[in-house]
């Protein structure tokens, strides 16, 4: 026999006991995120809170970039969240995170376009000539201006080419990135970020131009090329 | 590289997303061509329109609590669904699953032990955990477990004894410890 023996009393259900030592408690900000999923699968809410804190600027983001509305990105952000909690028991690990939450909200973006239509597209002439570089009286207002010009733009756009312009120039993805958040190839992102630029330079600077025959406004997948 | 070429190339290029050869050349084309030039600073002056007209957005602050009230909300959502009788039906079996848990699983002790963390000990009869209930053993590590009812003895080694948070210990007597 060993010259000391562990006898651990107590009920099988009494969980770890509390003269344990405490395992170094780490915050939750500096997690890696494969150990916050794990925590996520416990069902551990500060790893929740930790996974919306660090994603939720950018699911807003492209959110509000596709669907042209605060409230309604911020709805579709929620639902993203939902989705990946109820899920995320069944999320491989092996894959990105962020690849597999920007699939599911740019879903969701597509669902909510098809559903209740595209914000109507603001009327350019409406909102008024571009700045011409010269400043505004009122800087927030000229912010505003800008805002309003750029999303009314973004909005006469078709979704495939909307979202790659917000996955790239907005959020930088590389479009390895985003061809497996869109699910298409590689070429295809490519393409489609390129007729997005043209399209997005053309409506900015008043050029004529014609989106009707791009297809689907709220069609995402598949191959064009 | 003619006008046509380079400009199918700008609107890939003006993101740095153009490959190696095709930046070179756009780039020198860029030095001998204007109007070239002109298009290109267009693609820049919308590119830099879109980046600074849709900056990222400011956090929704609590956003994190609505979805967990939703999480949470959702776990009885199908509760509602149920209709009649068959809610009540459902809602008594929960109660009952419930209770039988309860009455299953309660350890109903007496307080837990002060935290003393490590006991040392000099016999100890394995097997002769208490508990109101169920009259559980202890788990027993590195040692020889006796058997419920016929305790085995473990001596004279030096033990270590390590309470949880339900066990409950007897007074020593004559030399053993009874737990």
């Amino acid at each position: 026999m060993s010259a000391t023996t562990t006898i651990v009393l107590g009920a099988p259900w009494a969980g770890r006991p509390t003269c344990a030592p405490a395992a170094p408690s780490v915050p939750m900000r500096d997690l890696d995120e494969a150990v916050l999923i794990r925590r996520c699968r416990e069902g551990r809410e500060d790893a929740y809170r930790e996974l919306v804190e660090r994603y939720q600027r950018r699911v807003l983001w492209v959110a509000q970039s596709m669907v042209g509305n605060e409230q309604a990105a911020e709805d579709i952000a929620q639902e993203a969240f939902i989705r990946v909690f109820r899920n995320i028991r069944r999320f491989d690990l092996s894959r990105n995170f962020y690849t597999w939450l920007y699939q599911i909200v740019t879903n969701l973006c597509i669902d909510h376009l098809r559903r209740y239509g595209r914000k109507r597209a603001a009327d350019l002439d409406a909102i008024g000539p571009l700045a011409d570089g010269r400043p505004s009286p009122a800087e927030r207002s000229g912010r505003e201006e800008l805002r309003a010009r750029v999303q009314a733009v973004l909005d006469r756009l078709p979704a495939k080419y909307r979202l790659v312009l917000a996955l790239r120039d907005l959020q930088g993805f590389s479009c390895q990135e985003i061809a497996e958040i869109v699910g298409c190839n590689h070429a295809t992102a490519r393409w489609r970020l390129h007729r997005a630029r043209q399209l997005f330079k053309a409506l900015w600077n008043g050029e004529p131009v014609s989106v009707e025959e791009e297809g689907d406004p709220n069609y995402l997948r598949g191959e064009e090329r | 590289m003619s006008c046509a070429e380079v400009r199918s190339l700008l609107a890939l290029f003006v993101g740095g997303d153009a490959g190696a050869d095709e930046r070179v050349a756009v780039e020198g084309h860029m030095a001998m061509c204007p109007a070239c030039a002109a298009e290109l600073e267009e693609y820049r002056e919308a590119l830099a329109a879109l980046r600074s007209g849709l900056p990222e957005p400011e956090r929704a602050p609590d956003l994190a609590d609505r979805i967990l009230v939703a999480l949470r909300a959702r776990r009885f959502a199908w509760i509602p669904r149920l209709a009649g009788w068959s809610r009540w039906a459902a809602v008594f079996l929960i109660g009952a699953g419930l209770g039988i848990l309860a009455q299953g699983l309660w350890p109903g002790r007496e307080p837990a032990p002060p935290d003393v963390p490590v006991v040392r000990v000099n016999r100890v009869a394995p097997g002769t955990l208490w508990h109101p209930q169920r009259g559980v053993q202890p788990a027993v590590s590195g040692g020889s477990p006796g058997r419920r009812g016929r305790p085995g003895l473990i001596a004279p080694a030096e033990l270590r004894v390590q309470y949880l948070p339900h066990a409950e210990v007897l007074p020593a007597r004559s030399g053993w410890t009874r737990m």
